[in-house]
Formats: C-alpha cells, structure tokens, sequence
C-alpha cells in the first residue's frame, strides 16, 4: 500500500494506486450483477473468498455505486425471516460496467504485450 | 464491544452525518445476521466485513461529513483583491468557528453568519502582506470575561496564493483546514475540533486540550501535535521529516502514514497504527497501550520504546 504514495501530486491526491485497485474492485462488483440481483452479505460473501477484504472493503464500493446511480435497491421476503434488501444494477451501472470492462481489457491487454515482448517466460 | 457498536463508534469519529451512519448501520445489521445464519461468529466478522475502522474511513471518505459545507456559511462580508502571490494569515478567535478554503477566484473572500453590527467590532485587515482577523476581546483586557459571539466565519483563499504563514487561535471555536497550500500553519484551540483535509503544509503545529483533531490527506514536511485530553485521529499522511505527538490522557489513532522519524509519547491515552510506516519509531508511554499494526512488520524501526505500565505491541493483523 505504500507505494501509492510514489504518486502524490501537488493538490494531495494521493491514492493513485489504491484507486486503481478500487476501480478493479468496481468492476468486480458490478459483473456478480450482470446475470442476477443480489444482497449485500452474497456480494460481501462472493468477493470475499478472492479478495482480501482486511485491505479492500468491499461494503463502501457498494455503497458509493448505488449513489451513483448504478443500483437500485428492493425489499424481498426471505425464507430466513426478515426480508433483505437486493440490488439490481440499472441500464448507468451497466454502462459503468462496460466502460470498466474495457478499461481493464485495454490495460491488460498491454501489460501482456509488454511481458510477453521477450518472447519466453523467463 | 461488538462489530456494530465499533463500526458506529468509528463512523461517529469520523464526523460522519446521523442519518448517513444510520443507513450503513442498518445494512450492516441485515448482513451481520445473514453471516451469523451462514455460521460466522462475531469474531470472524471481519474476515468477511473488514475490520471496522478500516471500513469506517473508507464510508467516511466518500460520505458527507458533517463539516463539510460545498457553500460558504453566512454572507458575504469583505473582499480583498489581492497583489503579492505570497500571504500571512492571523486568526484569533473566541467562540467562532472559523473555516479556512480555497477557491478558483482572484480575490480573498471572507464569509460570515454574523450581522453587520456584529461584525463591526472585528478587526479584519490586510497589511504588509497578512490578512488578520481578530475577536473584539483580544483588543484588551476584559475582566467580564469574552463577549461571546456564537458565530462562524469562512476565509477563501485564491488557489494561485501560497500562504507562508498561517496562525490560528481560538478558545471554543473549530477550526477547518481544506485543500491549503502553505509552508507554516500553527493552531491553537482550548475546546475547539481541528479539522485540516487535503493540504500541502511545511511545517504543521497543532495545540489543542480538549479539542479533537482530525487530520487526513495531508502532505507535511514536519508535524509537531500536543494534546490535553483531545483525540487525534490522523488518515493519509505523509511527513517529510519529523512527526512528534504528545498527548496527556487523549487517544490517538493513526492510519496510512508515513515519516521519517516519529516520535509518539502519551500519558494514559492509547495510540493506535495500522500501516504506519515511520523509518524510524520511538514510543514511551506511562500507563497507555500503544498497537501498532502493520503488514510489512520488519518496516519500521523501534529506535526507543518505553513503558511504565502501559503494554506496546507492534505486529502484524494475523
């Protein structure tokens, strides 16, 4: 986490690197959406088994997104009792999703070109 | 204390808004209980939720906090146009609150909630270069004590000004720093909260008894804190050279930050760090519990610690 400081400018901005990896963690969120709606504790619970959440919370992402319009937000009965709260991602958090989608395909795409220029792993 | 009570506690520090502490407290009860059903137990809350005050600085960095005011409070009240690049600034104040901005215009803008005959018996000028500001009590003596003036005042620097001095009193009135650019900043306050976000300061001096201070997304040259019994909450720091903190019985709890060299000695207040990162460390405490907990452990080196009755530990999360 350190080394995000490299990155500081001169107005303080200096999260570089944790906002890449939130904009990593964005798009992570937003594809568990794509096919189904979901409540908080299985997003929590589904990210949680491949990130590290003692670093990445996972909650605020959700959060922020549904303020910026990419989630709406219902109450459903559930067999367990109380009814939960599901998010279904609208029509803007669809596009959010593709524009990070090709963000991290683009940048990926040029690491792998770059890592693979000397032909062999080494 | 359970994981909800934490996480609100956490939150409530963070001058996070009521009604928006509420909203995430009551999702996180639904998901708490969605966990405990799967079979988590409280203690394992956190491997899935993160730990709380991680999770609340997150909250509360893309939140809306209580202080933060898009408008500026009150009327407007003077302006300066504003000749030399450089400026001073001298601020004694009372009971006011005071906020201290910048802005994209080309003048000095001052605000206040204040009325007219009110204002009048303030003393706000620019001089040789410094803007001063002062309380009509500071002008002598008053064995009646302060005329108390429950007022707030907001000051909108240009962004182009760099201010070489920055120099503010209060008594009960917070203070709030945003986005400042400045090679010297000194405060002083009895009961008042700081509160500075976002600035490139030289040389950052914070005095305060009872006051809390809170402190994130600063770039400092040196720090030089002392605290009676106020808490210091300090996120996103970076420091050139020297951070010194001396707190008689209040807390303090540091996360994100980096210095040269670190200097934390408290009373019977607690200090707490997570990814804290000084080159070089040195803790003395009386009788209060110092934690610092970093993932690079072998980082920092403990150049002095001590302890009368106190405990340190210095480890890792797992």
């Amino acid at each position: 986490m350190i080394l995000c400081y490299n990155g500081v400018d001169k107005k303080g901005a200096i999260h570089l690197n944790p906002q890449f990896k939130r904009g990593i963690i964005e798009l992570c969120v937003l594809t568990l959406f794509l096919e189904e709606d979901l409540y908080g504790y299985l997003v929590i619970d589904r990210l949680s088994e491949h990130i590290d959440v003692s670093d990445n919370t996972i909650y605020p992402i959700l959060r922020r997104l549904t303020e910026a319009g990419c989630f709406e937000t219902y109450l459903k009965e559930s067999s367990e009792g109380a009814p939960r709260k599901y998010y279904h991602l609208t029509e803007t958090g669809r596009k959010q999703h593709q524009e990070l989608r090709d963000e991290w395909d683009a940048f990926i795409g040029g690491v792998y070109h770059i890592i693979h220029q000397g032909g062999k792993k080494r | 204390m359970s994981y909800l009570d934490e996480l609100r506690t956490e939150l409530a520090k963070r001058h996070v808004k009521q009604s928006v502490i509420d909203d995430i407290l009551a999702d996180h009860e639904d998901m708490i209980r969605e966990a405990m059903n799967e079979g988590l137990s409280e203690a394992e809350l956190n491997t899935k939720f993160g730990d709380p005050s991680r999770l609340a600085a997150e909250l509360a960095n893309s939140s809306e906090t209580e202080e933060e005011a898009k408008e500026p409070v009150g009327g407007s009240w003077k302006t300066f146009a504003l000749t030399s690049p450089e400026l001073a600034v001298d601020v004694r104040l009372v009971n006011e609150d005071i906020a201290v901005r910048v802005h994209g215009g080309d003048e000095l803008q001052i605000f206040s909630t204040a009325s007219e005959k009110i204002l009048k018996d303030y003393e706000c000028d620019i001089q040789n270069g410094k803007l001063t500001l002062t309380a009509p009590k500071f002008k002598g003596f008053s064995l009646f004590g302060p005329v108390s003036n429950e007022c707030s005042f907001e000051i909108r620097v240009p962004k182009r000004i760099l201010l070489v001095g920055v120099k503010i009193a209060t008594v009960n009135g917070d203070i709030v720093g945003t986005g400042l650019e400045a090679t010297q900043c000194e405060t002083n306050t009895t009961n008042g909260d700081l509160h500075l976000s976002k600035g490139l300061i030289g040389k950052l001096k914070v005095n305060t008894v009872n006051g809390d201070v809170r402190l994130e997304n600063l770039e400092l040259g040196s720090y030089l804190g002392s605290s009676v019994a106020a808490d210091t909450v300090m996120r996103s720091i970076k420091v050139k050279g020297d951070m010194i903190l001396n707190s008689v019985s209040g807390d303090a709890d540091i996360g994100d930050a980096v210095a040269d060299y670190a200097e934390l000695s408290t009373v019977s207040g607690d200090l707490t760090g997570t990814e804290f990162y000084p080159v070089r460390l040195a803790l003395k405490s009386v009788s209060g519990d110092i934690r610092i907990e970093n993932k690079r452990r072998d980082a920092v080196e403990v150049v002095r610690k001590s302890t009368v009755s106190g405990s340190i530990l210095i480890g890792g999360p797992r």
